[in-house]
């Protein structure tokens, strides 16, 4: 069962910039701190729920944003599981 | 009171909302930009990001990345000229220029970049159109010419330059210190591949903001490399924009400034912004029409300029005008060369240089006309120096 999305920007600019774009299209993400698990940036990653991630997608094959990875995130106890997602 | 009427070097006074917007930042966000992951950087990142958009919006840029932040237009305009040319390569530029360009040119020049001036005559000192396409070569591989002259004040046609530029295919590079925020730019519509500005003039930011936007065709070597807050785990510079020239903490109280500054202008509107300059422009000329001895440096008329006139006193030299003028009346203006060489060598007033009155959209004709009645009394030699 996957209990979130996280995507991941190639800088804090990137973020920032989908996070607006989201705004404006009612898309609900949270820029939060990039997970260890998944890079070293000591930039901002967004989470999302599956509708969401829909919708990201969809803004990401348009062009209107970029991300540099998906990620399906499983909690298992105290751990978190990242899995890299298909662009598709 | 003073009378500030020096707004070609830095505007003042600021739209209220530029000091709450940094005030606001020093003491509720106060985060570094980009670099952590924690709610204050986050808020400061995204009054960074934000400033960045309401520029694009105010240029006609495209993608809000591409805009590079500097600490002024003198640090953009070096970046683009020694990020793209390289010896062998050859650059136009005009002969209006201020030392922001002029220095870094000559500069090339010493490398091995060759450099054509294209002449601006009398009376209009406007940029020779036929002069600047027939100096296109193999190698020229930029146009770099001002916007607007701070020294008299002629706008140059973007359109038309950029036009020629994109029929050679060469790149265009404008330097919008003076009208940036005072005057319609549209980087898409006239062809602009590199555009340098200041954010404490036309923009009402504070001194230490400004900025390089950088057409995605063009990718410019950086002057320095350093932190990004991207791509940590590499010793490498990234090459994404705008983390490949953009190095290091941003000033990001003065870009919440700045952004303030941006959206104050894109709320009232450049057409109201223009006409507004433009009247106080007329008023002025026609004013210091009426005083006997004073001549006007340039014949452009105000739909062309910006509101800037530089003038010369018949048996006062510019430096004793300004001197009465700030002593007696509290009027700031700006006396000498105004950091253009070039300029004045091809106006004829070097090196005594002019006295220059540089308005903003916040001066106002009764402030025009108590700078007119101190003049009209020197001239009368009414006061003592």
């Amino acid at each position: 069962m996957i209990d979130y999305y996280v995507a991941t920007f190639y800088s804090t600019n990137y973020a920032l910039k989908c996070e607006k774009i989201l705004k404006q299209s009612f898309i609900n993400v949270k820029l939060i701190p990039v997970p260890r698990q998944v890079s070293s940036n000591c930039g901002l990653a967004a989470r999302m729920d599956g509708e969401a991630l829909k919708a990201f997608r969809g803004l990401c094959q348009e062009g209107s944003i970029e991300a540099e990875n998906l990620y399906s995130v499983v909690k298992d106890g105290k751990k978190l599981i990242f899995t890299p997602l298909s662009r598709e | 009171m003073v009378i500030y009427m020096d707004n070609a070097a830095t505007s003042y006074p600021k739209p209220e909302e530029v000091v709450a917007a940094m005030n606001y930042f020093f003491n509720e966000i106060g985060g570094n930009p980009g670099r952590s992951g924690h709610r204050l950087s986050l808020r400061s990142g995204e009054v960074v990001y934000d400033t960045r958009d309401a520029l694009a919006q105010l240029f006609n840029i495209e993608d809000p990345l591409q805009i590079v932040f500097t600490l002024n237009a003198t640090m953009a305009i070096n970046m683009a000229l020694s990020g793209l040319l390289k010896p062998g390569d050859h650059v136009i530029t005009s002969t209006l220029e201020h030392n922001s360009t002029a220095r870094p040119l000559r500069y090339l020049e010493g490398t091995g970049v060759e450099l054509t001036r294209i002449e601006c005559p009398a009376p209009n000192f406007q940029l020779d159109l036929d002069q600047l396409e027939q100096s296109i070569c193999k190698n020229t591989r930029l146009i770099s010419i001002l916007h607007g002259s701070n020294v008299v004040g002629t706008v140059f046609p973007l359109e038309e330059v950029g036009k020629i530029a994109r029929k050679h295919g060469i790149y265009l590079m404008v330097d919008a210190a003076q009208t940036a925020g005072a005057y319609p730019i549209d980087v898409q519509k006239a062809g602009i591949h590199l555009l340098a500005f200041t954010g404490h003039k036309g923009l009402f930011g504070p001194q230490g903001t400004g900025g390089l936007y950088v057409n995605p065709e063009l990718k410019l070597d950086s002057l320095y490399r350093g932190g990004t807050g991207s791509r940590s785990e590499e010793d490498r510079q990234p090459e994404f924009m705008p983390d490949s020239l953009e190095s290091g903490t941003p000033n990001a109280m003065g870009l919440a400034g700045l952004g303030a500054g941006v959206k104050y202008i894109l709320r009232e509107g450049l057409p109201k912004i223009r006409e507004k300059e433009i009247e106080l422009t007329n008023h002025l000329i026609k004013g210091l029409n009426s005083i006997d001895g004073v001549i006007i440096i340039g014949e452009e008329k105000a739909e062309n300029r910006m509101p800037l006139v530089s003038f010369v006193m018949e048996g006062v030299t510019p430096s004793m005008v300004g001197e009465f003028l700030d002593e007696r009346y509290d009027i700031m203006t700006r006396v000498g060369l105004h950091c253009s060489p070039w300029a004045h060598q091809s106006m004829g007033t070097f090196p005594e240089g002019t006295v220059r009155i540089s308005l903003s959209y916040l001066n106002t004709p009764s402030q025009l006309d108590t700078l007119l009645q101190a003049l009209y009394e020197l001239s009368r030699e009414e006061v003592r120096l």
